[in-house]
């Protein structure tokens, strides 16, 4: 299971960083949340967060071996007795998802929630979703399917959809 | 600096004054939030003890005052807004105006429950509150820009493009009297009463927000539980499909009134002439959503996508990007102006974003101005050539360029409706618009007597956002003909309303309120409590205007709506008769607990807990 998050319908509302900074530090701070949507006019609005690689560059490079897999979960987690901060993994993550924590200074990242996210609990408009890799591409296919078969008038719909991507590399 | 009561509360407020450059922070104090909670509330106050009576809203001595609630930034359902309030050019009186978006959370971040400016810069500068860091930086190279090419300025000197900003467009550095104040890049607005003008008096181009820190609430499992429940039961996908409003606002936005309110005939239209218009089936929801709209977009911890990203794609406006048009901006550059084209409406509000005005009034300002150029009062001489007739969109769309920059007659339509017409004469009171100053949202009131009441009871002037009982005249059980029971529905929906702006949550919001509270700061607070707040609060803000000489004669409508019977549509022959209007004013006054002059008693201010401000109004001779 990882985290799969769909910049496209995101609507920016931000809750995902709330519920994430209230579950795992009992305070509202988007700066303090491992999961951040990435706002940028005029339409971008990306939430981004650990997407558990296997292997993950982050665990490969960690000197103290701090970063380990949680067998049942399929995720990893950190371990602040084995961090020492010296931000490896920081550099090492291809998605900026990983970070060093400004007051304790030990490496913060997704670690699911151990099993059940916030963030896709509060996520209604479903931009943000968990699941399995396979789940997720059949769903992509339905979709992909339905748009090829809409009729005449809907496909109008989908070229204002093709619109909306080209958007956002102004 | 020590902070002061913490829980949902940030626990500092910071005082700026422009004329001296002095910063101070003070620490919050937990009676005043328990008594008055948060946004409209801290702001009432807060002007209430620091104006002195008759100050001119232009002047340094005017305070403006961002304010956040207990709920602004948490995860409570629909709590990104935050209150700005100030006493406003365009009016003379108390105002305030909420904006969502991510600012007011930002505030919080920061640490800071509000910013309260007052007195005036001599060049013109910006406000950067960098967590505890906060300057008053130069800002002469921004005076001139856009709203948006501030925004962006700003970002790139401070080198962060998640700066949150606050800022004025060219209306508010030229003091039009309803430049609104704008929110970062196509965002928000704290549209109403002129709050960007008095910025602009006080030559703050705007106001710059990071923040990095947390807000801390005393049980966040309980918090937790609270939203959790909300949201299941009223933002959940099996929540919205028994709810046909909530869908229609998700696929639609708020412009999905316009089709409503056309059908009862109640969309202000030519001027308030009529209530039906014949193109209101080019404008509505679905048009927008096939022709506009292309992404669904959500204030800050909102689970409604209200608000809509825009693109013009044909066309004259062609590469227009807008967030937005909502219904008031639809209703009053539309209908209101006899315009139909989504697109050319789209790029209107686009520039009044930009210029930095307030589509309401400048909806209404225009449409005024279109009717007296078609009754020969103004020529087109006035209008530098433009034809300013009704259903001319370029000529709506130079209009308000000229409003901003206040350019020929735009000078003259840069003071409000009231004063235009006051200069014009030629009775053209009879069909100013506006309600103590403030120019009427998208509702007519000759169909529906209760938002008559609303509208000549509100204390900020012409606004939809005290109270609007027209949803239960339409939806639910009340006649919207009749004035029975409009008086209570009226009375119980304003105080209902302050309480949501002390909180920081939008108007839509009306679920669990005191479990949130309660469980943000520790406090044992009930739903019959807050809305004694609320009620307390508006007793504030009607205090703030008997000082400013307002009573009885002043909750009143224009005159078109009280003698002309509506000349088409379902609502045709219906008018605010004014034994109808004065009857529920009676009412009014009664629940209250008013005198027959509109003015608080000194027993209702008492049981509020308002006893010094009774004392005020006694020694100023006010008496109900």
């Amino acid at each position: 299971m990882r985290i799969i998050v769909r910049p496209e319908i995101c609507t920016g509302c931000r809750l995902c960083e709330l519920a994430c900074s209230m579950r795992n530090e009992g305070v509202f701070s988007p700066s303090k949340a491992r999961i951040r949507v990435l706002k940028r006019f005029p339409n971008i609005d990306a939430p981004l967060t650990c997407r558990q690689c296997q292997p993950a560059p982050c665990a490969d490079v960690c000197p103290t071996g701090a970063i380990r897999k949680e067998l049942k979960g399929n995720f990893w987690v950190i371990s602040s007795e084995k961090c020492i901060a010296c931000g490896k993994c920081v550099d090492a993550c291809p998605f900026g998802a990983i970070t060093l924590d400004e007051q304790t200074k030990i490496a913060t990242k997704c670690d699911l929630c151990k099993g059940e996210p916030a963030c896709v609990d509060f996520c209604l408009t479903k931009a943000i979703v968990l699941g399995a890799p396979r789940e997720i591409a059949e769903e992509k296919m339905a979709s992909l399917a339905t748009t090829m078969s809409k009729s005449t008038y809907e496909l109008i719909s989908a070229i204002s959809l093709k619109e909306r991507r080209s958007l956002e590399f102004w | 600096m020590e902070k002061g009561f913490v829980g949902g509360y940030v626990g500092t407020i910071l005082y700026v004054d422009l004329s001296t450059q002095k910063v101070r922070k003070e620490q919050l104090d937990e009676r005043f939030a328990r008594t008055y909670i948060g946004g409209k509330g801290f702001g009432a106050r807060t002007l209430y003890d620091i104006l002195k009576p008759r100050t001119d809203p232009l002047s340094p001595e005017n305070v403006i005052a961002f304010m956040t609630g207990p709920l602004t930034g948490t995860a409570a359902s629909m709590s990104g807004r935050h209150c700005v309030t100030f006493k406003s050019p365009l009016t003379g009186i108390w105002c305030d105006s909420g904006a969502g978006g991510d600012f007011g959370p930002e505030m919080k971040f920061a640490g800071y429950d509000g910013f309260v400016i007052s007195g005036a810069s001599k060049k013109p500068v910006y406000l950067w509150v960098d967590d505890d860091e906060v300057e008053i930086k130069d800002g002469q190279h921004l005076w001139g820009m856009n709203t948006h090419e501030c925004v962006k300025s700003i970002r790139r000197d401070l080198g962060d493009e998640d700066i949150r900003v606050a800022t004025i467009g060219q209306a508010g550095e030229n003091l039009v009297r309803y430049a609104c104040i704008s929110y970062d890049l196509y965002r928000d607005q704290a549209g109403r009463g002129g709050g960007g003008a008095v910025m602009g008096s006080k030559k703050l181009k705007a106001v710059a927000v990071r923040g990095r820190g947390s807000i801390e609430v005393r049980d966040i499992r309980k918090f937790e539980e609270v939203v959790r429940q909300d949201l299941a039961d009223h933002f959940s996908e099996a929540a919205a499909k028994n709810d046909p409003l909530m869908t229609n606002i998700i696929l639609y936005g708020t412009v999905n009134g316009i089709a409503i309110f056309n059908e009862y005939g109640l969309l202000p239209t030519r001027n308030f002439f009529t209530g039906e218009f014949e193109g209101a089936d080019k404008i509505r929801g679905e048009v927008f959503r096939e022709r506009v709209y292309i992404a669904e977009k959500a204030g800050f911890g909102c689970p409604v996508p209200c608000a809509k990203l825009s693109l013009v794609r044909g066309g004259p406006y062609a590469g227009t990007v807008h967030s937005g048009p909502e219904y008031e901006s639809v209703c009053m550059l539309g209908s209101n102006c006899g315009i139909d084209n989504p697109e050319a409406i789209t790029k209107a509000s686009l520039l009044c974003d930009e210029y930095g005005i307030d589509t309401i009034s400048a909806g209404v300002v225009i449409g005024f101005a279109m009717e007296c150029y078609e009754k020969g009062i103004i020529s087109k001489e006035d209008t530098n050539g433009i034809e300013l007739f009704f259903g001319n969109c370029d000529a709506q769309i130079e209009m308000i360029r000229k409003i901003a920059l206040r350019e020929g007659i735009g000078n003259l339509l840069a003071e409000g409706v009231k004063r235009v017409s006051e200069k014009l004469g030629k009775g053209t009171q009879d069909f100013a618009i506006h309600v103590k100053g403030m120019e009427l949202p998208g509702y007519e009131p000759r169909g529906t007597l209760g938002m008559a009441l609303a509208f000549a009871t509100s204390d900020r002037g012409g606004c939809h956002l005290r109270c609007w009982p027209i949803g239960e005249e339409l939806f639910g059980k009340l006649d919207r003909f009749s004035t029975k029971d409009k008086a209570t529905t009226v009375f119980r929906q304003e105080n209902m309303q302050a309480m949501r702006f002390t909180l920081g949550t939008c108007e839509y919001y009306t679920q669990s309120f005191h479990k949130l509270l309660s469980a943000a700061t520790g406090w044992d607070i009930t739903m019959e409590q807050m809305l004694r707040t609320g009620e307390r609060i508006y007793n504030l803000t009607r205090a703030f205007n008997t000082r400013e000489h307002l009573n009885r004669k002043d909750d009143t409508l224009p005159r078109r709506l009280m003698e002309e019977p509506m000349p088409s549509g379902p609502s045709k022959g219906h008018y605010v008769k004014p034994e109808d209007l004065n009857k529920m004013l009676d009412e009014y006054y009664a629940i209250r607990g008013w005198g027959n002059n509109g003015i608080p008693t000194r027993a209702k201010l008492h049981e509020l807990g308002l006893s010094d401000v009774a004392r005020d109004l006694e020694r100023e001779g006010y008496v109900a």
